[in-house]
């Protein structure tokens, strides 16, 4: 079935220019995000206007709004950037390499094993560096990778998609409640559940500026793979058959969806189900070539995190929603669409 | 015959087991009794102040903790058998959640204190719990052919997803009272509880557990395939629609008063599996025993772990649980 | 007496398989219905053990639509061995043999009678299973699992017995074992049993009456020299043959061909 798509998918791209339709859609992307970010700069307990906007990020004048555009609202609006291009990319990696559509950083239990991290280094080092738990984070996300791996190569994977998402299930499930009993033992509750609802408020612009190298690392190594990505997503044999080299390509992919999952995490808590939607999302509009889903997935997620916590904001003022709850309200009618399609069993 | 004596050997041992682990939970706590004091005190010769606290805080808790324990396991066995799936209970077909959801919409409408109105929550988290589990079986069935396990597993670990997230939603314009009283209860704690609980609880449990044992001849035969069940003369979809209202029943009851505990649904039907085979007449009984004792057990731990404080009962269970789970699953075949 | 099906159309969901059918299957015979694959036969048998409803036409049963009895009360009189039959694997044989005791029962608490306990081990005498009566079915082999189940299905005690491609995955000495064994309720305990069956020769031997159907509909029906004939295995599928009879059981049996080797055959047996 998917292999028949792709087959048609390539024929059609050698009808239109490869660059004229893709370029085509990322200029409406990229023009879209940059239309959605003025409405996030917008909106919020105070509302700001466009041109003050601009006129705050362009010239220096100080007022009340300024300060807000430049202290809370862009810090923010760049972590929902950060998280967004995280979460789909890494999403788009795991589903090209288990090729499996339901696989997802937050579906497969890495971000609740990068949660875990985070608690540790919460409790053991409560004054580390966002540097440290990031480490911290990937620790834990690396760990949930091993199990999931461990479960996928016991064969029963290879036969049922489902079974995998399964997994990642229980595995999600071990993590939180391992978290969770370690927060009520040290008492650090309350600081752990501002990450678990998932929430970007409140980042200060040094976080940001220490999360964006990995993103620039996660993604260019994204890119640079994204050719053997396109071959793996045909099935083992036909990369063998070519000739490509699979561990070496899974194990690179896996320690790229560590480094993005685990940083995001450590930034944002466990925002789900954007690794899952967008990089289906991104298929559907671009074709099935990795070089192309994995730049595009980049742009739509960001998109969607930044619509997701428009939401998450002015749903029910003055409360914020957390934006994890936002995702998983779209995420799981999606999730249940693939779960029950034909091919799905 | 090898499987009868095994049974009766199982069972003695786990009532056993079971009374002990009573009068140790009985001996648990933050006063401190001798077995001695213990003994006298439920003898009726203890101070007023004693008796109140043997009695009506920790005996009503031991009891709950019985019955809960009792329920949640009873239910997933039944869960397992209808969905002919090791995988599946109560809190994995999402009843937990449509519960706990509904228990929450409750509390959010109603003027505070409400949750000590014994009769209003149980009623709400059946109907959470049954119209939530209804969603699942409906969306996971397909006319004409089997039900899918897995597909009915992930159905619900999704709509489960779905209703924490309108929870959530709503959770965070609650007042900080509410929202612990929410909270507390949503990760599961036995603790808070008085005999009215247990004399709505325990009936619930007792006449489910009767009912599906007078009727394990059927519960068996719906273990088989559809096919075989058929000719066997079993009416498959109203017995799996009868059997699987008594389980939602039981389990929402169980929810309502202990919150949400998983797991204890999974783990107890499938050691009572391995322990005394799958004939439903040695099955359930080891089963109800199992869970019984080990909620019983989970609670002990959580007041004796990192006493003085306590540690809610439902992250003990999830931690051992969800490896338990994943053993299941690593195991499973098809 | 006899099973009979009139203008029966049977089929899944939306896709009807089979249409108007009209067929009679004499009891306390041994009938096979043949066919390719996807014929329908099996959708069939579903038909006519209940399993599933027909789209029109009625099943007639002792002169009664079995579509419309009481399931339990006919799980009395027929028994129903499906193509892949399952069970916890942890299930000893014998309980599974206890199982088919479910349609007797009747009340609450169930507990095992004299007779219920007769009629398990009579099947287990039937079946050969006595070494393996406490053992889990998991741990039996093709064979002897498919005789756990064939156990279960006569411990039901009906005088007829459906079974759904009995064969399947087993080498052919277990075959023989399946077939022998039907042969036998059939001439002992004078049980109608009715059988998908893929092997022709098989069919021919053990069976006492043939349905033979392409794309839903039958299109011969009788006796195994009736039936077994080089029209029938072109016309249903598609092979040429040469039809010989077996002295010893006086039942027909067949060799196929492609078209071409068929007459090379022919020239060569003229030749002899």
């Amino acid at each position: 079935m998917v292999r028949k798509e792709i087959s048609s998918s390539y024929t059609s791209d050698r009808n239109t220019s490869f660059f004229g339709k893709f370029t085509g859609q990322m200029i409406v992307a990229l023009l879209i995000l940059g239309l959605g970010s003025f409405v996030f700069l917008s909106v919020g307990a105070r509302s700001i206007s466009l041109e003050m906007i601009w006129n705050s990020i362009w010239s220096g004048s100080v007022n009340t709004d300024s300060i807000v555009i430049n202290t809370i609202r862009i810090p923010r609006l760049l972590v929902a950037f950060i998280c967004g291009i995280h979460f789909a990319v890494a999403g788009a990696l795991m589903q090209g390499i288990t090729n499996n559509p339901m696989a997802s950083p937050s579906i497969l239990g890495v971000n609740a094993g990068a949660s875990f991290g985070l608690a540790i280094a919460m409790i053991a080092f409560p004054m580390a560096s966002l540097n440290m738990t990031i480490l911290f984070s990937f620790l834990g996300a690396g760990l949930a990778t091993a199990c999931i791996l461990y479960l996928a190569n016991r064969g029963m994977a290879k036969g049922s998609k489902v079974y995998l998402a399964l997994a990642g299930t229980a595995i999600s499930a071990i993590f939180m409640a391992i978290t969770q009993a370690l927060v009520v033992f040290f008492d650090v509750a309350q600081d752990m559940s501002y990450w678990t609802a998932g929430g970007i408020g409140g980042v200060r612009m040094e976080q940001v500026l220490l999360v964006a190298p990995w993103t620039l690392i996660g993604v260019l190594i994204a890119l640079a793979i994204s050719k053997q990505i396109t071959l793996l997503s045909l099935g083992d044999e036909v990369v063998v058959g070519l000739g490509g080299k699979l561990t070496q390509i899974r194990l690179l992919a896996g320690l790229t969806v560590l480094l993005l999952s685990g940083s995001a995490v450590a930034i944002a808590g466990p925002i789900g189900f954007v690794g899952l939607i967008v990089p289906h999302m991104a298929r559907y509009m671009v074709g099935l070539s990795y070089e192309k889903v994995i730049p595009f997935s980049a742009v739509l997620g960001a998109i969607v995190v930044i619509v997701a916590d428009t939401v998450a904001r002015v749903v029910s003022p003055p409360f914020e929603v957390p934006l994890g709850a936002v995702t998983a309200l779209v995420g799981v009618p999606f999730f249940l669409y693939l779960a029950n399609r034909k091919e799905a069993n | 015959m090898h499987q009868g004596r095994r049974f009766t050997l199982w069972a003695i041992g786990l009532l056993i087991a079971l009374a002990v682990m009573f009068v140790i939970h009985l001996g648990t706590g933050f006063s401190e009794f001798s077995y001695m004091d213990l003994v006298r005190i439920i003898a009726g010769y203890g101070t007023e102040w004693q008796e109140r606290i043997v009695f009506d805080f920790r005996m009503v808790r031991s009891v709950l903790a019985i019955c809960i324990g009792a329920g949640l396991a009873l239910s997933g066995a039944i869960f397992q058998t209808i969905t002919r799936n090791e995988l599946a209970s109560p809190s994995v077909l999402g009843v937990n959640a449509g519960a706990g959801v509904a228990v929450m919409l409750y509390i959010y409408f109603e003027p505070a204190n409400a949750i000590t109105t014994i009769w209003k929550a149980p009623l709400f988290a059946i109907i959470g719990g049954g119209l939530a589990a209804l969603i699942i079986f409906r969306m996971s069935y397909r006319k004409g052919r089997s039900l899918s396990p897995m597909t009915l597993i992930l159905n619900g670990i999704a709509v489960s997803t779905g209703i924490h997230a309108v929870q959530m939603v709503t959770m965070v314009t609650l007042s900080p009272d509410k929202f612990n009283q929410i909270n507390t209860w949503l990760i599961g704690t036995i603790f808070g509880n008085s005999w009215n609980h247990v004399m709505v609880l325990a009936p619930i449990v007792a006449i489910g557990a009767i009912a599906l044992y007078c009727y394990s001849t059927k519960l068996n035969v719906l273990n088989l395939n559809e096919e075989t069940a058929i000719g066997l003369g079993a009416r498959i979809t109203k017995e799996r629609v009868t059997f699987l209202c008594i389980a939602v029943v039981v389990a929402a009851s169980c929810v309502a008063v202990g919150g949400s505990i998983g797991f204890i649904g999974l783990i107890a039907p499938h050691i009572a599996r391995r322990l005394v085979g799958v004939n439903h007449r040695y099955y359930l009984p080891v089963t109800l025993l199992l869970g019984a004792l080990l909620l019983l057990s989970a609670d002990w731990l959580g007041q004796v772990i990192i006493a003085p404080d306590e540690m809610l009962v439902g992250i003990i269970v999830a931690l051992v649980g969800a490896p338990y789970f994943l053993y299941v699953l690593a195991r499973t075949r098809g | 007496m006899a099973f009979e099906l009139q203008h029966v159309s049977t089929g899944y969901e939306h896709k009807i398989i089979s249409k108007d059918v009209d067929i009679r299957i004499p009891l306390e015979k041994v009938t096979a219905l043949i066919g390719s694959n996807g014929c329908g036969k099996s959708t069939l048998l579903k038909t006519i053990c209940r399993i599933i409803a027909p789209k029109g036409g009625s099943v007639i049963l002792n002169g009664e639509d079995i579509h419309k009895k009481d399931t339990k009360e006919l799980a009395k009189q027929l028994a129903i061995l499906p193509q892949n039959p399952m069970a916890p694997g942890s299930l000893t044989v014998r309980d599974l043999i206890s199982y088919g005791r479910a349609p007797h029962k009747s009340g609450i608490l169930q507990r095992e009678s004299q007779r219920d306990r007769e009629l398990i081990d009579w099947a287990i005498d039937v079946t050969d299973l006595h070494n393996f009566a406490h053992i889990p079915i998991q741990n039996l082999s093709g064979g002897q699992r498919q005789r756990a189940w064939i156990a279960m299905a006569i411990a039901q005690d009906t005088d007829i017995l459906f079974l759904d491609e009995p064969t399947s995955y087993l080498d052919i000495s277990h075959q023989m074992d399946v077939l022998e064994l039907v042969e036998r309720l059939n001439q002992e305990y004078k049980k109608t049993v009715i059988m998908v069956i893929h092997e022709l020769n098989q069919a021919a031997r053990y069976a006492d009456h043939i349905i033979a159907m392409k794309d839903g509909d039958v299109h011969f029906q009788g006796t195994p020299h009736e039936v077994l004939t080089e029209e029938m295995l072109s016309k249903i599928f598609g092979v040429d043959s040469i039809i010989l009879n077996d002295p010893r059981t006086n039942r027909p049996y067949c060799i196929a061909y492609t078209h071409a080797s068929v007459e090379k055959a022919k020239q060569a047996g003229g030749a002899l």
